[in-house]
């Protein structure tokens, strides 16, 4: 089977500063991969280097058989095909919660209003927003306006759905129904890149676990491998608190 | 009615009413202010003074006996006032167990209040304001110029009428559309100004975009770093010389190259370097993650831009761009030295054709005050409309 993205030795910098050094990640179809690690680690880097939010500065990132990197690409085209959640929601303040899924299938995708509203509600509905298709967005709580991006995002039909930190913003109370929404998505088969600092959504949810460091991928393996016997003792190190609570 | 009722006597519950700031003087009125007697005096012995003054031409009471209804009932008003001050001074610490503070006595009073004012208003309408109609209509009318500030002022003011509102008209023209120009201008300068060289650019596209870059900064840092009044003198025989090289007569010039069109370039030229910078930043006060959001859904930038920014930076620059409206209200002044028939030039012209500066510019500062005040409130209006927030900005200038 094909892999649905593959980087390979990804290096990026900010300045002096090398945030990622080198990085080859392998993702398979319908795969669920969670990166954690420490903040300042590179994971969100990584994640927006995937769809260029983030230029890298060289490197490959192989997505259906077209390189990111290419500057030829038309990344428009394949960030269509790529979704993505953000830790700050960014739902568009200008418009309500029905029209900001339905935003970038008429503008992009050229679909009919209707059409895109009807895709639009299914995907609210799916993500336990029915009731709100015409709310301002901005008067959402914080776990409610996460859903709507994850509807946003599924609205474009998405091959795979990248997260970035999609809890870290939300009060423990409220990040269940966010976790739901992303297991519930990952049981219906889609490919998932996710970083997180959910440990018990890592372990439980993903196929496997990307830890990093500093910049590079220091250990990866399925869930029981990394969090029962990780082999690095950074990784120990790090995952030594939340293993104690447990 | 009940309901009513009920509601006038539970005063402290009404300063809670969330609503209380939409109608404060409204409720001041009706049931709020505990000065009925003290307030209502001062009215009282205002209203009765007024009836001793003599009457004017156009007053309607005169001194008949219809005259002493109203001067009656303000009489005794006060003397209502004066018996409950008396009740109160004589029985300082139990005054509130007195029939004066019992509910009825409250509402006997202000109602008492409500008519005692009508009386006043009354009088009032039929004394100073009459007396003030006559003058104005006197000095209107006056075969020459009266003696006196204000008749003089009214006398130009009549006399000079179609000047003033030929003046009045243009100003207003000239503000209004040279906003709406420059607001569409400004919309093209801030897209120039902002264009960032992206990745996937070619070397020819990064040239263009450094070139707009270039040129709009320069056009912005330009047009503010320079008088108005110095912009106006330069376009206007600028484009007076372009058109006399093409070989038309001056009459011809004149026709196109009006003062009035030159004026309005002036002014939609200098607002929109202006209205650019408001626009920038409004579009640089959108959080990133907005076009973030945008781009990862597939959206081009400029998709991005035209459905999501713009949008949503437009909106919040509202209260600036009103701003700038009531600016260029202002600022339209300078236009006179061109010769643009504006307010201004418009009251240079009633000076000079009756010797009287002080009193024609003392006009064109009122107009200009009204004009400008009406226009606030309109742009209060529309930003709450929009649900926007109403900041005050400082002038341009």
């Amino acid at each position: 089977m094909e892999p649905v993205i593959r980087i390979e030795k990804l290096e990026k910098s900010f300045g002096n500063l090398k945030v990622l050094k080198g990085i080859d990640l392998e993702v398979m179809p319908g795969e669920v991969v969670c990166i954690i690690g420490a903040s300042g680690s590179g994971k969100s880097t990584l994640l927006r280097c995937i769809n260029l939010l983030e230029y890298a500065d060289s490197g490959h990132i192989w997505f259906d058989g077209n390189d990111l990197m290419d500057l030829g690409t038309d990344l428009n085209a394949l960030r269509q095909r790529i979704g993505m959640v953000f830790q700050s929601f960014n739902l568009f303040n200008n418009k309500n919660v029905l029209d900001n899924c339905t935003m970038a299938p008429m503008t992009v995708k050229k679909i009919k209003r209707q059409q895109a509203e009807e895709t639009a509600i299914q995907h609210l509905k799916e993500v336990g927003l029915g009731d709100f298709i015409h709310a301002d967005s901005r008067r959402l709580s914080g776990g409610q306006k996460q859903r709507v991006a994850i509807a946003r995002a599924l609205c474009m039909n998405p091959e795979i759905m990248l997260f970035d930190e999609p809890t870290s913003a939300l009060d423990p109370e409220i990040v269940g129904e966010v976790l739901d929404v992303m297991k519930n998505l990952a049981a219906q088969g889609m490919t998932m890149i996710v970083v997180t600092h959910e440990m018990a959504f890592a372990r439980e949810v993903s196929d496997r676990v990307v830890f990093m460091d500093n910049g590079v991928i220091l250990e990866q393996g399925s869930p029981a491998e990394v969090f029962g016997n990780p082999k690095e003792a950074r990784t120990r190190e790090f995952l030594s608190r939340y293993l104690e609570d447990k | 009615m009940v309901m009513k009722q009920s509601c006038r006597r539970s005063r402290p519950v009404s300063r809670l009413n969330g609503k209380q700031s939409n109608h404060s003087l409204k409720n001041f009125i009706t049931r709020d202010h505990p000065y009925v007697y003290f307030g209502g005096s001062v009215v009282a012995a205002l209203g009765l003074y007024t009836a001793t003054t003599q009457p004017s031409e156009l007053s309607f009471l005169g001194n008949s006996p219809l005259l002493y209804l109203p001067a009656l009932l303000c009489l005794a008003f006060l003397a209502l006032a004066f018996v409950a001050l008396t009740v109160k001074l004589c029985n300082w610490k139990t005054y509130q167990q007195t029939v004066f503070k019992s509910e009825r006595m409250v509402r006997v009073a202000r109602i008492a209040s409500y008519v005692m004012c009508a009386a006043a208003l009354l009088l009032f309408i039929d004394r100073p304001l009459m007396h003030l109609l006559v003058v104005i209509r006197d000095s209107a009318t006056a075969s020459r110029m009266p003696d006196g500030f204000f008749q003089s002022m009214v006398y130009m003011l009549y006399n000079g009428k179609t000047f003033f509102r030929m003046g009045v008209w243009t100003t207003v023209r000239i503000a209004l559309l040279g906003t709406l120009i420059a607001f569409v201008l400004a919309l093209f300068l801030v897209t120039l100004r902002i264009q960032q060289p992206d990745r996937q650019d070619s070397d020819l596209v990064r040239f263009f975009k450094s070139i707009g870059r270039n040129f709009a900064s320069l056009y912005i840092t330009v047009i503010r770093g320079t008088p108005m009044m110095v912009q106006a003198l330069i376009f206007y025989y600028a484009g007076f010389g372009i058109f006399k090289s093409t070989g038309m007569t001056v009459t011809e010039i004149n026709q196109v190259w009006s003062f009035f069109i030159s004026g309005l370039m002036t002014v939609s030229l200098n607002s929109t370097a202006y209205l650019a910078e408001v626009l920038r930043g409004g579009i640089e006060s959108i959080d990133h993650g907005q076009t973030e959001a945008a781009r990862s859904l597939g959206m081009s930038s400029w998709q991005t831009m035209l459905k999501v920014v713009f949008p949503q930076a437009v909106k919040n620059s509202i209260p600036a761009i009103g701003n700038e409206f009531i600016i260029n209200i202002k600022d339209s002044s300078v236009l006179s030295v061109i010769g643009c028939m504006d307010l201004m030039y418009a009251t240079t012209t009633v000076s000079g054709i009756y010797f009287k500066a002080l009193e024609t510019y003392c006009i064109a500062a009122i107009f200009y005050l009204i004009l400008t005040y009406f226009s606030s409130l309109l742009m209060k209006a529309i930003s709450r409309k929009l649900d926007t927030a109403v900041k005050e900005i400082p002038s341009s200038n």
